[in-house]
């Protein structure tokens, strides 16, 4: 009778009743990991804060966040590692970053690390490649079963994706101004990181400017949607990459870039990843 | 033992769901649209203050009712590479202003040229209003 109700199931359906491979999720749990040591290893070195007047609190910080990430890596009690680690990164954003004002604790790409290692503990992380499903399928060996499939409910890389959504929406509604549409803001960047204070004297670079300001915009609100759109989401993952890969080189987004590109494997099928991983392993498309 | 049933882990899945979908579409709003600061709502606006204040500067020395333009980096002595960071990157002229008077010598009219970045793209700042080498201070930035 009307679309709308069967817009509104399939839409329920991919977000809470999707059941897909687990390896996507998986592998988003050992990068997160990867990219938590990037930022935070060195910082939370048990020494640095020892002798200063929260140590105690920056010390069990320390312990926690290495005890949480190590067995998130190995994928040992894994959701309940990964949910530790959540944990643990979010009292560093928000306790020690807002509230103790450790600012750089607070910055976008922390608090994205924070908020995709919440999201990845709403993932089967632990179902593949983890000492977990190590000893899942020798249990089954030993019982004579065949060894649990590597799938699950997918609800988690959902809400990644719409996080994935959300940064370029709101980031392209925050340049989307005509300080920054008329190029004037990435000349800004442009000399403070690499000019100095003398304005560039070639016109082309106004040209090359305005034209970069533009595209970033329309590919941010671009990608917001079009990742969710199988028709078009390949070469938006690349252009999407590509864009991640410029601000890696050209600007100090520290683990930002990386985070995001993490998070690319929410977005696209978690079976086609599993089946690529296979394909190169030499075991055909199917598992 | 399952301590929930299907349906509950169901509707529970549902509802956290639902709040983290809400909290990351729709919480940058808070500062984005509203202008409310709250910690617990990010907004995305990544690099937004970065390269603010910068001036692009421009120095002229005034001479018998004529300006020539100076270039900072030769009349101090460094090579824009290895500048040290408040030559490069002027965000305040006292210290600069400064340097370049007692590099110039006295009785020199040192006038600024300049344009300082906003939220709203190049805004003038200052058109060689006054001699800086007549203003400069001892101390300070």
């Amino acid at each position: 009778m009307s679309q709308q109700p069967s817009v509104l199931v399939r839409l329920c359906n991919w977000a809470l009743h999707s059941e897909g491979s687990t390896r996507s999720s998986a592998l988003i749990r050992i990068c997160l990991v990867f990219l938590l040591w990037a930022r935070w290893a060195n910082e939370l070195v048990l020494f640095r804060e020892f002798a200063t007047p929260d140590g105690l609190a920056y010390v069990l910080l320390g312990i926690n966040f290495y005890a949480a990430t190590t067995l998130m890596l190995i994928g040992l009690w894994t959701r309940f590692a990964t949910a530790w680690t959540a944990v643990v990164v979010g009292s560093m954003v928000f306790y020690f970053g807002g509230s103790l004002a450790r600012v750089p604790w607070t910055h976008h790409h922390t608090y994205l690390l924070a908020a995709a290692t919440a999201l990845c503990a709403c993932t089967p992380c632990g179902k593949s490649y983890s000492l977990d499903r190590l000893l899942a399928v020798r249990r089954a060996e030993a019982a004579g079963t065949t060894p649990p499939p590597e799938v699950g409910n997918l609800w988690g890389l959902r809400l990644m994706s719409l996080q994935l959504s959300a940064i370029y929406f709101w980031g392209a509604v925050d340049k989307t101004t005509v300080a920054f549409l008329s190029g004037e803001r990435m000349e800004h960047y442009l000399m403070w990181f690499y000019l100095g204070s003398d304005r560039p004297a070639a016109g082309w670079v106004s040209a090359l400017l305005l034209a970069a300001a533009v595209t970033t915009v329309l590919l941010e609100y671009t990608l917001s949607v079009g990742l969710h759109i199988r028709r078009v989401r390949p070469y938006l993952v690349v252009a999407g990459l590509a864009l991640h890969a410029l601000f890696y080189v050209l600007v100090p987004v520290y683990t930002f870039s990386a985070t995001m590109a993490c998070l690319y494997l929410a977005v696209v099928d978690a079976d086609r990843v599993h089946a690529l991983i296979e394909q190169m392993q030499g075991r055909g498309r199917a598992s | 033992m399952q301590v929930l049933s299907q349906a509950n882990r169901r509707r529970i899945r549902g509802v956290v769901f639902c709040l983290c979908a809400a909290l990351m579409l729709l919480g940058p709003m808070a500062t984005q649209v509203f202008d409310h600061h709250s910690k617990w709502l990010r907004p995305w606006q990544m690099f937004r203050d970065t390269g603010l204040q910068l001036l692009a500067v421009e120095f002229r020395v005034r001479q018998d009712g004529q300006e020539r333009v100076i270039d900072r980096y030769q009349v101090l002595g460094y090579e824009r590479a290895t500048a040290p960071k408040w030559v490069r990157r002027v965000v305040k002229i006292r210290k600069l202003s400064r340097a370049l008077c007692e590099a110039l010598g006295p009785g020199t009219d040192l006038r600024i040229y300049a344009e300082w970045a906003t939220l709203d793209g190049w805004q003038p700042r200052f058109a060689g209003e006054q001699n800086l080498c007549r203003h400069s201070r001892r101390k300070g930035r």
